[in-house]
């Protein structure tokens, strides 16, 4: 586990460092990298990003909304944006450093929307023009991988876009996507599929060691019998043992010092930095990275659950920073959040949130300052008012209709990887409907 | 036997990858030869013996060279002089073989053979000669060494048996002598084939599929043979008076067996190969029971053809639950899924257990959550209990059992509370709608979703449904130990107070009395009871149209296949209204549909049929099949898990895969159990296989306490396509394509090693393929 005392010292360093890291990046042969923590169950963004004065409203406001699950004022990691003050949940102080370094920023009241939504159309229509099955995990976390909110999503724009930006990753033996936990549909693309890469490492195949079995099995593989599902589970198949070899292979030579804290999300995002130390060998110039942390469908009991979540996020991000930095992939590696909703302002009987909608995310990287992409240190979106039946709830538990849709916040990261602007509206399919379809926090 | 043993290892393979770039035709690779000792070198035992290679690649470089005998690794060499040190501990004759590794993990490897003598055997002093009378093997030999000897019969005579100094009894035609310590001679005594006799044969009745019996009669020697209707069975024992033989029949009816030395045949006797008036083929009776059980065994197989399915179905109605959870450890955290993969082999509930399954995947509640076994265990008792009861009962029991309190926040879910700001939690109330009754959309009556003008799904319910079920919800806390009767309000869990295996306890004061508008237009009027109004709501739920047509499609799924036909979607659901949810009826319908049955023989194979087995299914179906054991102390729990599926530890309520998983490629079709089946993960099933199959001198194959016996099979493989026709009929109900078939006899024939070791590559090679994966 990382002391506090370590990150401390470090923290202070980041600036120093930054600027090695960007030096190296610039060396490097075009790579970038995006990472995607999924935060499954639906992160309560209320008690992540609370605000404490701000142009639009205070502390107070958030306090009476949220009565008995409301944040102490006194424990909050107070982060600024212009002259607005926020504080982030106590847990996080790594993330309050990185963004008082630059080293991070936050979307506001982000998602799911086909088009911008006010109180006023949703309660006279809520089924026109809107996400469909809005408030039920399984199609939400499929929208916002997908960007796609009709119930028709084909691919995930991971996928899709690196479809689109496969020349980049030409003659690589291995998936541009790795997944290190369920990755959904937002890996797969028409040409795409994701390798998955459970912490322990990419299996390789045994007990096919003769060259008759060997030989058999390649056979077996290729039969087609006409049943599709067997056809498929033999693409399965036979991607993974071409995903194994070429990833081992490779692997003999990955070396990563950074330490990582030993959590569900720490070990995946070493996995992460372990296969980004290989990026060569793979021959992948446009990675993306998809690590899923559960358990934030907080229901009941929020306080002692949501907590220790935001801690393990908050440390693994920032030693995945670090581990970026080593790598010299720094300046080319942004890393963001994503989760299926945010949840209800109001509290329930059992002290606990039930499903909402717009919710608050972090994007992290190298600010500009210092080499990299991101104007960090700031808040972009709107803020929506913490207020129940407001003008921003769509009814009167808090179930605040998202500011900045998912198609925005995602056609932003795809830019800056490198989805030329023109390709944007075939896979961000409602970024006609919305002012922008790049959000500026990044370069 | 001087069986050439197979050392196995890791090794990456070379294959084309579509998509990815293809590997170069043009890889280096490595060559490796033997510099010492000699083949067929004799050593004694205890002493040193240096094994040296001399490997090669040019343009590449040798990483490593491994050593290994039998199966086990001496030793690794990571540099020239390429060579280890090794002290024999037993004697015998032993193939070593050298693997050379390159640095891109290309390997090649070459065999010698060593002989390991009496300690103090050396390759110098005094040799003597040996003498094989009526064979081969004459020659001079230093003592201690091991000798292949051999009979050669006289013209017209047979083999009997061999005398001479030190010669094991009833030693066979062809054996391993060692050679004593002065000049000796081997007699192979030989004779004019007596007529044997044959006076019975134990049992009369022989299973179709692989088979063993006991022959006795008179003149058995070491060359008799015996058939069966024709075809030569293999003697794996044999006196002058008995013979143990095996062999395989998929060929139902009369047949004789007879025995013959030679020229000279016995009298047959008359038996019976399988069941007698079966009222289903050996196929549809395996194919059936991997719906209705978890796969056949021989013997489950033979009673389904003897009684046929309606009949099999009955018993298995009217049998009590044999499975039960209370045996597993309940003050733990785990130990619940070895013991559910060791129920799934043994205990003959079989349909009561898969249907149990099926609703625990449709019913989800988690250790993740529970977190002790003490709360599960009730919850897959009760499942277990009313697996054949109404879909009305499950619903109602499962709501108010303790694990599902707790699981979805229904337990001490309160009405509004304007002076605390909060509102009652909508999660159960969600979550029975969308997972356990009606489903997000609406849907026809065979399982279609409906759509509006525009194309877009039929939502089932909405925002102001779930919270007005919200309100229904409300005031039900765990029932007290300390008082029973009454409910431990605000109680936890893990409370002492608290007696988790009776169901929740209403609690009036947290209950919201008030009207409730649910879906499909059901009105709750004020102030029922708790109990009335929750019954109110949940049956509403249950008769609610969607509700047939979105559980029957789903325990099709997890029974039979997972893109079944509307129209077979739609009779299954029909059956669930006639009978008001009757899960008999309703499971009848599943496996007794023309559907379900259409392909028993093999011949009808669908393009969208099938699904693929999860690993809760796949480990105890392997094991069935070959009637192994698996004991409830197995190991397994580690590899489900692996593989994605850690029974009852589901990540969350959506289950360990969803049923509306699409796979990729196929145009659209539903694979739920593909979720779990990332290419990591089909790396890890056929590894687990390998694991378990390689033993390859012992004939049973254990992994852990678990074990499978391959004996009956070793005899066959002399005859490749027996053998393969054998495990076709034993793993994949005898309906395996011929041109698959083919690959399997050419692999069979080519493997070079020993008998078991040819069934071994065998059966991992179906093992393996996805037309055994997927069940269809």
């Amino acid at each position: 586990m990382i002391s506090r005392r370590h990150f401390m010292k470090t923290a202070g360093a980041l600036g120093a460092l930054g600027a090695m890291g960007g030096l190296e990046a610039q060396a490097a042969n075009g790579y970038q990298a995006l990472v995607c923590i999924f935060l499954a169950g639906g992160n309560d963004g209320h008690n992540t990003v609370v605000p404490i004065t701000t142009s639009l409203q205070n502390f107070s406001l958030y306090a009476k909304s949220r009565q008995g699950l409301a944040l102490q004022q006194s424990t909050l990691l107070p982060v600024q944006s212009g002259n607005d003050v926020y504080g982030l949940h106590q847990q996080m102080p790594e993330i309050q450093a990185m963004y008082n370094a630059g080293n991070a920023a936050i979307l506001a009241n982000v998602g799911t929307l086909i088009a911008p939504t006010t109180r006023a159309q949703y309660l006279a229509n809520p089924d026109t023009n809107m996400p469909v099955q809005l408030f039920n995990h399984a199609d939400q976390s499929s929208q916002w991988q997908s960007a796609v909110s009709d119930g028709n999503a084909t691919g995930g724009w991971g996928g899709l876009v690196e479809d689109n930006l496969a020349s980049y990753n030409s003659g690589a033996a291995f998936s541009p996507i790795t997944s290190t936990g369920g990755c959904g549909i937002f890996c797969v693309g028409q040409n795409t599929f994701p390798a998955t890469i459970p912490v322990a490492g990419a299996s390789t195949l045994i007990g096919a060691n003769t060259p008759g079995r060997l030989n058999a099995v390649q056979q077996l593989m290729q039969f087609d019998n006409g049943l599709k599902l067997v056809n498929a589970a033999n693409a399965y198949l036979n991607r993974g043992i071409g995903f194994s070899k070429a990833f081992n292979a490779a692997l003999a030579s990955a070396n990563v010092n950074t330490p990582f804290p030993s959590t569900v999300l720490g070990q995946q995002l070493q996995t992460v930095a372990k296969v980004m130390s290989i990026r060569n060998a793979l021959g992948i110039r446009r990675q993306i990275f998809f690590c899923q942390l559960g358990g934030f469908d907080t229901h009941g009991q929020q306080f002692g659950n949501q907590d220790v979540l935001l801690k393990q996020l908050s440390q693994a991000v920032y030693q995945f920073y670090l581990a970026t930095q080593e790598l010299g992939t720094d300046t080319s590696t942004v890393t963001f959040t994503a989760s299926e909703f945010g949840r209800t302002l109001q509290p329930n009987a059992i002290a606990g949130t039930d499903h909402a909608w717009g919710n608050h995310h972090f994007i992290f990287g190298t600010p500009a300052a210092k080499g990299g992409p991101l104007k960090g240190g700031q808040m972009y979106g709107t803020f929506p008012l913490l207020a129940l039946s407001g003008p921003d709830d769509a009814d009167s538990h808090g179930t605040l209709i998202p500011t900045t849709a998912v198609s925005q916040y995602a056609s932003t990261l795809a830019q800056w990887f490198g989805l030329p602007v023109a390709s944007v509206p075939s896979i961000f399919k409602y970024s006609g409907n919305f002012a922008t379809s790049n959000l500026g926090f990044l370069a | 036997m001087n069986a050439k043993s197979i050392a196995w290892f890791a090794i990456t393979l070379v294959l084309p990858v579509a998509g990815y770039g293809s590997d170069s035709t043009a890889m280096m690779s490595p060559t490796v030869s033997w510099v010492q000792p000699a083949n067929n070198t004799t050593v004694g035992v205890g002493s040193q013996v240096v094994l040296q290679v001399a490997p090669a690649e040019p343009g590449g470089t040798i990483a490593q060279v491994l050593f290994s005998m039998s199966g086990r690794i001496l030793g690794t060499a990571r540099s020239a002089p390429w060579q280890i040190t090794w002290t024999p501990t037993a004697q015998g004759n032993y193939s070593i073989a050298a693997l050379a590794l390159d640095s891109a993990n290309q390997g090649a490897s070459a065999a010698i053979n060593i002989t390991v003598g009496p300690a103090g055997v050396s390759t110098s002093g005094p040799k003597y000669n040996l003498t094989v009378v009526n064979g081969l093997g004459s020659g001079s030999y230093y003592p201690g060494a091991s000798v292949n000897v051999s009979a050669v019969p006289p013209a017209g005579q047979i083999f009997q048996s061999w005398s001479g100094t030190s010669v094991p009894a009833l030693s066979p035609a062809s054996f391993t002598y060692t050679m004593p310590a002065g000049d000796t001679v081997l007699t192979a005594n030989c004779m004019i084939p007596v007529t044997p006799t044959l006076s019975s044969v134990a049992p009369l009745q022989l299973p179709t599929g692989v088979f063993s019996a006991t022959l006795t009669g008179t003149g058995f020697g070491a060359s008799t043979v015996a058939s069966l209707g024709g075809t030569p069975l293999a003697v794996t024992a044999f006196t002058p008076t008995t013979l143990s033989v095996s062999g395989f029949s998929s060929v139902s009816g009369p047949a004789k067996i007879s025995v013959a030395n030679g020229p000279a045949v016995s009298n047959p006797i008359a038996v019976q190969v399988g069941v007698a008036n079966p009222l289903v083929s050996p196929s549809a009776a395996r194919r059936f029971l991997e719906q209705a059980a978890f796969g056949p065994t021989p013997s489950e197989a033979a009673h389904v053809q003897a009684i046929g399915f309606q009949a099999w179905l009955n018993e298995q109605f009217s049998m009590p639950a044999v499975t039960n959870y209370a045996v597993a450890n309940p003050a733990g955290q785990s130990g619940m899924s070895a013991y559910f993969l060791s129920n799934a082999v043994t205990n003959p509930d079989q349909l009561r257990q898969r249907v149990a399954f099926a609703l625990s995947q449709i019913f989800v509640t988690s250790l993740m959550k529970l977190n002790w076994n003490a709360y599960m265990i009730p919850y897959q008792q009760m499942l277990m209990n009313d697996a054949f009861t109404s879909y009305r009962r499950i619903l109602g029991d499962v709501t108010l059992s303790p694990a599902m309190g707790w699981y979805l926040d229904m337990v001490n879910n309160a009405a509004a509370s304007p002076a605390n700001g909060t509102a009652p939690n909508e999660n159960y109330a969600r979550e029975v709608m969308q997972l356990f009754s009606v489903g997000p959309k609406m849907l026809n009556a065979d399982g279609t979703v409906q759509k509006d003008a525009a194309g877009v799904a039929v939502p089932a319910y909405n925002q102001s449904h779930v919270r007005e079920l919200a309100r229904v919800l409300t005031g039900w806390g765990f029932a007290s130990k300390t008082s029973p009767g009454t409910p431990a309000w605000g109680a936890l869990l893990v409370s002492a107070s608290v007696d988790a295996t009776v169901p929740m306890s209403p609690y009036p004061p947290a209950h919201d009395y008030g009207p409730k508008a649910l879906l499909g237009s059901c009105q709750i009027p004020a102030n029922l009871t708790i109990s009335q109004d929750l019954n109110t709501a949940l049956d509403c739920l249950a008769n609610h149209p969607n509700t047939a047509p979105f559980l029957s499609k789903q325990l099709i799924q997890h029974l039979v296949k997972s893109n079944p036909s509307p129209a077979y979607v739609g009779r299954v659901a029909a059956a669930f209204t006639q009978s008001g949810g009757d899960l008999k009826a309703v499971v009848t319908a599943i496996l007794l549909d023309q559907e379900a049955r259409a392909n028993d023989a093999g011949n009808a194979d669908q393009a969208a049929d099938g699904h693929l087995q999860e690993p809760a299914l796949f480990l105890p179906g392997l094991i069935r099949a070959f009637a192994g054991i698996n004991p409830t102390n197995n190991n397994f729990a580690y590899n489900v898990t692996a593989l994605g599926e850690d029974i009852f530890n589901a990540a969350s309520v959506f289950n360990y895969f969803s049923p509306s998983y699409v796979v990729s490629g196929t145009g659209g079709l539903l694979g739920p159990e593909f979720q779990l089946d990332t290419a990591n993960a089909a790396v890890l099933r056929e590894n687990l296989v390998a694991t378990f199959f390689s033993s390859y001198s012992n004939p049973v194959m254990s992994y852990g306490p678990t074990t499978v016996d391959l004996s009956p099979f070793v005899p066959l493989a002399a005859t490749p396509s027996t053998l393969v026709d054998a495990l076709d009929l034993t793993l994949t109900h005898g309906t395996m394509p011929a041109p698959m078939k083919q690959i399997l006899v050419s692999a069979v024939a080519g493997d070079t090693g020993s008998a078991l070791h040819q069934v071994e590559t065998c059966a991992y090679l179906i093992l393996t393929s996805n037309y055994y994966n997927v069940w269809h």
